[in-house]
Formats: structure tokens, sequence, C-alpha cells
């Protein structure tokens, strides 16, 4: 035999052995086999098994090719089981597709199940090359797989599109803040703090209908048992599948009845939102919003060692972003008679990245935190005269009444998170850190402990302009 | 081997520690220093500058002279046969620790149903047409993919900016000083191009440019280290850098440019997929150059074949019979330490038996 023909028969083996050898891979990975979640929730189960995992697909057949302006249904399955791997385990047998977690976009928790930790399921999905650090992380008041149910918006018509973009307006009201799974799980691993989730809530306006698809109610009793994963791990679990619309969408598997059912209910009047919470008091599901979204994101969730433990309201979560520098800008409401007799909007906008320092003084930590805004005046209620422009003296007093507002909003807060919730949730720890020499004698320190003592010095400098457009 | 010009040998020895620093070093030093790494990264790469000066103040009156020639001078050719072989297992097992983590990598990315072995394969004969491609073909790859990589380490430090927690760097001091300056010299280890630079003269053009070829590819490498870990400790804990995937892939997860720019990930391991194939190309041919010159065979290439069923055999054996972590946590720096002790050793006694010559 020649050396060619040696060579030739070589490569020809080697080609096969090789084709052999990744065919599986290419075969598991291949797109035709692979659904993909675009949203999990993870409820309590009262059952044996522990947990209610919801998975939301979008479904891809209903993509018109005539645009995006048709909106498009989502596919939900519900999965009673013992972990979120069990549960994508059995999903894969019911849905004749892997499941793949690399475009999930949000994972909501149900606060019943954040309030007993999430610390393994977190850990679990971070664990999971899959899903990306990216993805943000919810805790809902009420029941999770109802939050995604309703997560919709008549002005994103795209769900996947909706849910990547729906946490930016932390950027431009501080409301709430955009928060992914890659940086929870850091500062969950983390002792000295603890950390924070976006909290999410149904609006209490939305029709009953739009939340329906509770599987107790309308799923499919569909239960299975057993079966293990090809990766050896146990997959046991009773199977709840329903397949049910999101809010203003409906599901290929909902029948007409449904339909028709939805529609009657629609009609019915919304309940009037209760619109004397102030944003000191103001958090998902009751907001005085009334609207076709179903779900609000407004405050967020304290998690303590992945225990939920509390929520920062609205004013609380405006508080963290212009600590944390997250809030590019946000509207601040002067209510100060002695101003003026009425409210006055105020602009704001974080000049720089606030300055933090911490110090030791007396084994107890003292922060300071210096903040420096710009701002402008947007609006002024009826009942005083704006026809003329404020006089460099009242934009003074403006400004020193915006000064103290913040102050004592954050001084608040920076209370309430030392003494109420009992860990830094502003990851002032950073800071601490400088004052230590090596890693034993900052954990000899014990921040945690030491934090719930803290004292804070809150410095804001606002410069107000007046930028009135149009004056009568 | 054919000669090479300057360029190249600068390419190849920062490709040599390149492989070392991605996949195994830069995680090491995160866990065991902490916050201290980046002290820890500057105070191995002086240590690493010095070495380097001193090999090359060494090898002055030997100019051009393989290394292995030079230990015949001093003891001999029972000494060339161990020094080789001492060099040899080295210089296997760094391909063999350095291909088991990256296939492990690859193996929970993209093959998760493909059994490591096969994958380990596909790297091997990769290694053989390395081993066996004319006009030293795989240096001309090395050249253009070194560049390549520089800018994707740069790329993924720059494009985690915005991650980055700058207090990560406190306590200074991090697992504390002994940790940092004295048990932190064992992390040495991750300039494997010094040990390279110990066999390059002879196959540079101009030998007497020996000195700030290597000078410089040691800079280069301990810039490209100090990039490495700062984007590791600026990102991460400690829960993250002690896993199983190497850190950089999982900081380049991270990347995000809005939504339009985003999973880059598969980008960054092809651009390592090619550069573990170029680092196994460079030390294989270094391990036949070896076994050239302690053996005498004429032609080597049909070796080759050998060569990197050995190296399969090597590097299936470590992943199956070995803890890994104990390999490259602590054999591997043992291994490192000897070899580049036991050239220093040659060249001291080689440059005294000179001296003794002359008198």
């Amino acid at each position: 035999m020649s050396k060619n023909m040696l060579k030739f028969y070589a490569i020809v083996i080697l080609a096969l052995v090789f084709m052999y050898a990744f065919s599986a891979s290419y075969t598991s990975d291949s797109v035709d086999n692979i659904s993909y979640v675009i949203a999990l929730a993870v409820d309590e189960n009262e059952g044996e098994k522990n947990l209610q995992v919801t998975f939301e697909f979008m479904d891809t057949s209903t993509f018109s090719s005539e645009g995006s302006s048709e909106s498009k249904s989502a596919i939900i399955d519900t999965i009673n089981a013992t972990s979120i791997n069990s549960a994508i385990n059995l999903l894969n047998a019911y849905i004749g597709k892997q499941v793949n977690l690399s475009h999930c976009k949000v994972v909501v928790f149900s606060d019943k199940i954040a309030q007993k930790g999430i610390g393994a399921e977190v850990s679990e999905l971070m664990n999971n090359i899959q899903v990306r650090p990216s993805t943000n992380i919810i805790i809902c008041k009420g029941n999770a797989l109802e939050y995604i149910q309703n997560s919709t918006s008549q002005l994103e018509k795209i769900l996947t599109k909706y849910y990547d973009i729906f946490p930016n307006s932390s950027e431009y009201t501080g409301y709430t803040s955009n928060i992914m799974i890659g940086e929870f799980y850091n500062y969950l691993t983390t002792k000295e703090c603890g950390n924070l989730a976006i909290l999410g809530g149904l609006n209490p306006t939305i029709s009953p209908s739009n939340s329906s698809g509770n599987p107790s109610n309308n799923s499919a009793d569909g239960s299975s048992s057993g079966g293990s994963s090809g990766g050896g791990s146990s997959g046991e679990g009773s199977g709840n599948n329903s397949s049910s619309s999101s809010s203003n969408s409906s599901s290929s598997n909902n029948s007409s009845e449904d339909s028709s059912k939805d529609s009657s209910e629609k009609e019915k009047p919304k309940e009037k939102p209760d619109n004397s919470t102030p944003i000191s008091k103001m958090i998902s599901g009751n907001a005085p919003i009334l609207g076709e979204r179903g779900t609000e994101n407004i405050g967020l969730a304290v998690m303590k060692d992945g225990i939920y433990i509390g929520d920062l309201t609205a004013e609380d979560t405006l508080c963290h972003t212009l600590i944390s520098g997250e809030v590019n800008s946000f509207l601040l409401t002067i209510n100060n008679t002695e101003i003026y007799e009425n409210y006055l909007d105020i602009e704001l906008f974080e000049n720089m990245i606030p300055k933090i320092s911490v110090k030791i003084e007396n084994d107890n930590p003292k922060i300071n935190i210096d903040i420096k805004l710009i701002g402008r005046i947007s609006g002024i209620k009826d009942g005083i005269n704006y026809s003329d422009e404020p006089s460099n003296l009242d934009l003074y007093k403006i400004s020193r009444a915006t000064e103290e507002t913040i102050k004592r909003c954050i001084t608040d807060y920076l209370n309430k998170t030392s003494t109420e919730f009992k860990c830094d949730i502003d990851y002032f720890y950073n800071y601490a850190k400088r004052r230590f020499l090596t890693v034993q004698d900052w954990k000899k320190y014990d921040w945690s402990s030491k934090y719930t003592n803290s004292k804070f010095d809150v410095k804001v400098e606002a410069k107000i302009y007046y930028s009135l457009l149009h004056s009568d | 081997m054919e000669k090479i010009n300057n360029k190249e040998a600068i390419s190849l020895t920062i490709s040599c520690s390149l492989g070392i620093t991605v996949f195994i070093s830069s995680q090491i030093i995160a866990s065991e220093c902490l916050s201290s790494s980046l002290i820890n990264t500057g105070f191995i790469s002086l240590i690493a500058m010095g070495l380097t000066a001193i090999i090359c103040i060494l090898y002055k009156k030997f100019i051009g002279i393989s290394f292995l020639d030079i230990t015949e001078f001093v003891g001999g050719k029972f000494l060339k046969f161990i020094v080789g072989t001492a060099f040899l297992f080295y210089f296997i097992f760094t391909l063999a620790i350095v291909l088991c983590k990256a296939v492990n990598c690859l193996q929970i990315v993209y093959y998760p149903m493909t059994h490591p072995n096969y994958t380990v394969l596909l790297f091997v004969i990769t290694a053989a047409i390395a081993c066996n491609l004319k006009n030293n073909g795989f240096l001309r790859a090395t050249f253009i993919l070194v560049p390549i990589v520089i800018v994707a380490i740069f790329f993924i430090f720059a494009g985690n900016l915005k991650n980055f927690n700058y207090e990560n760097i406190f306590p200074l001091m991090g697992n504390g000083v002994k940790a940092t300056f004295i048990e932190g010299t064992t992390n040495l280890f991750t300039f494997g191009g010094i040990a390279y630079i110990l066999f390059l003269p002879q196959n540079l053009k101009r030998p007497d440019k020996f000195m700030s070829v290597s000078l410089i590819s040691t800079a280069i490498s301990s810039i490209l280290l100090t990039f490495v870990t700062a984007t590791i400790i600026l990102m991460f804990n400690k829960n993250v850098t002690s896993g199983q995937l190497f850190p950089l892939y999982i900081a380049v997860r991270y990347i995000e440019f809005g939504t339009f720019f985003q999973r880059l990930d598969s980008a960054f391991l092809l651009i390592m997929n090619i550069a573990i194939c170029s680092f196994l190309g460079i030390y294989s041919n270094l391990c036949l150059g070896i076994i050239k010159e302690i053996t005498n065979i004429s032609d080597i290439k049909p070796l080759s074949y050998c060569f990197v069923l050995l190296l399969y055999a090597s590097t299936i054996l470590i992943d199956a019979k070995f803890e890994l972590e104990f390999m490259q946590n602590i054999f591997f720096k043992i291994l490192f330490f000897c070899v580049i002790s036991l050239g220093l050793i040659i060249l001291i006694l080689a440059n005294l038996k000179k001296e003794f010559q002359h008198e």
C-alpha cells in the first residue's frame, strides 16, 4: 500500500471518528431540537414538590413577515418539581424539545419562596452555562406565574424586547434598578452585605382575567412522575402544565371559550387605583397607575443571605440609585410652603458619581456621602405667579430646599438599612475595606454586625436653574 | 527548526506564557492572593524580568550555542541526557495540563455529549500537523495570532470597565505579606516563556539580540498577566475565581454593548482554541528539538507521531487519574522551579568552567 493511500485511509478513519464523537453534541445543540425560554418564574408549591417552575416561550410560528406590529403570543408551561433542574428535565420530556436558557431574560421568584431563601436556586441557575449573567432577577409580590402572564406592554409588542428594556427606567426615574443575576450572585456570595433584586408586582387595576393562567385553575392536570436526566440528576416531579395567554395575547392552546370569557371580563370596569400613595410608601402593587400593562416594577426587594427581608419603596430606591450613581436624572417634587405655596417639580441630574468614604471611629463605621446635583425647574403648579423669572434669591432657596429634601430622604433611607434591615445594601463595605491591610484583619472586624452601628454623614449640593420654556 | 527573526521569537515566547496565564495561573493568583493579586503580579513580573536578565547575562559567553550543548560542556553527554529529559518532562507536562484545562472548558461549554478524549485527540492531531509543516508554518501562524490574542485580552478588559469594582483591590495586602511576597513567588510559574528562552539562542537569526528579545517578551507577558488578573480581580469575588471554567471566559460573558453587541464568548473561545493550537505547535516542536539533541536522530519528523501520542496519553492520564487542582497548583509550580533552577545552575557552572579554562 502506497504512503499516500495510507494517509488517505488515516484521514477518512479520523474524520469518521470525529463525526461520530461530535455528532451527539451537535444534535443536542441543534436549533431544531431546542426551545428557548424567555422567562422563568419560580413559585412555592404547597404539595410534596416544593417548587412550581413556570417557563415562558415565544411562539415563533406566529411571527409575521409583515413586520412586528402584531403582538406575539407566549406559551407558558408550569412544572412542579423539587428543583429548577428537575423541572427543566421534566419539561424536556413534556415538550419534546430540549429547553435552553440562553435567551432567558428574566427570572421571577414569588415573595413567598423568596422569604424562605432563594440562594440555592440562584446558585443552580448561575452554574448553568446557558444562563447569561445579564438576566434580570425579580422578586414578585404575589404569584410569579401571574407576573409573567401579565408581563407585556402595549407599547412593545415583542416580548423579548420588552424584557430587555423594562428596567431601563432606572436611569431616568430611579424608582427601580437594573439588577442582573450575575451581580446578584456576586453579592449573594459575599458575607459582608445584603443584596437587592428588582421588585415586581401586579397592577391592582388589571382585570382578573389576565391572571387566569393559574395552574390551579385551568391547568391540564397531566401529572407524570419519575425520570432522570441524561446528566444523572434526579428529575422527580409531577407536572402541572398549562398553555395560557399572556395578558394581551392569546396562546395557541387557549380555547375559544376562554377567549370569550377573557373579553367579557375585560369589559368590566377596572378598579380605581389609590392615588393617595406617596412615593415614600409606593412599591410595586400599590402604585396609583391605571393602565393596560399588568405588572409594575417599582421599588426593590431587600435580601439578606438569600432571604427576602423587606422592600425599598420608590423613594428608598431613588436614594439607593443616587448613592450607587445609577440614576442619571430624576424628578423631585418639593412641597415647601416657605418657597412656594404649592408643589414645585424639579428635574435633577447627577453631576458626578457620589464620593463615598468610610472611616472607623470608636470601632464603628462613619459613612460620608457627598452628592452633587444640578437641576432645572420643570414645572410650577398653579396658584402662584410664575410669569416672572424667579430671582436668584428664590433659586438659592429652592436649591437649599432641594438639598434638605434629598438629604433627609437619604438619611432616613440609610438609617432604615442599618436599623431595620440590618444589612449593607449599598455596598459601603467596599469602601471600608480600604481601612484594613489584610483580609484577615477585615474579617476580624466583622463588618456585617458593625454596620448596624453606622453613622451617616450625607452632604448634598444642588444647583437649580430656571429653565421653563414658556411662561404666561 | 529554521532560524527565526526577533519579532517571531518575541511572539513565540509570549505565546508560551500566554497559554499558562489565561488557562491556569491567573485563576490561581486570584484565588490565592485575593485582593493583593495585582501586587503579586507586579512582584513576580519584576522577578521574571530579573531572572530573564540573569539568564541573558549568563548566556553572553555562549552566544548562538544551544542550552543542551552547554550542558554537555559542563557535565558530558550523561548530564545532557538527564537535563534534556527533565526539560522534556516539564514541557510535556505543561502541554498536558493546559490542554486538560482547555478541553474541560470546551466540554462544559460546547460539547457536553462528547467525551473529552476526542477533543484532546483533535488538538493533538493539530500538534502533529504543526510539527510536520514545512518552512516553520506554525511560526508564521503564531506571529499573526499573538497580536490577535493580545487585542482580545485588552478588549475584554476595556469591555468590562463598567462592571469593575475598583474597591476589590482592598485590603491591599490580601491574604497577608507572606502570602503575597513569599508564597506568592511560586506564581512565577506563569512565565513559562522563561524556560523557553533557554532554548531560544540557537534558533535566532541574530543571537546578539537575545537579551532584548527575551526582555521584551517577558515585559509583554507581564503586561498581559496584569490585564488578565486585573479583569478577574476587579470583577469577581473568590467564589467565581475557583470554578471549573477559566474566569476570563466568564468575564467575556459579561461584555455587552447595548442589545446589539452581545455574547462575545463564542468569538473569544474560537480565538483561544487557535491560540492553544499554536501553543501546542511551539512546545511540540521544542520537545522534538530536545529529543533530536539528546538522541542524535538525524530525521526527527517521523518521531512527531510518537511524540503526539505520548502527549495524548499524558493528557488523558492527568485528566483521568490525578486531581487537576493538585497538579496545576502544586506539582506544576514545583516542576517549574526545578527546571529553572537546573537551567540557572548549569549556566552558572558553564560560566565558571569557561572562566577556569581561560585561566
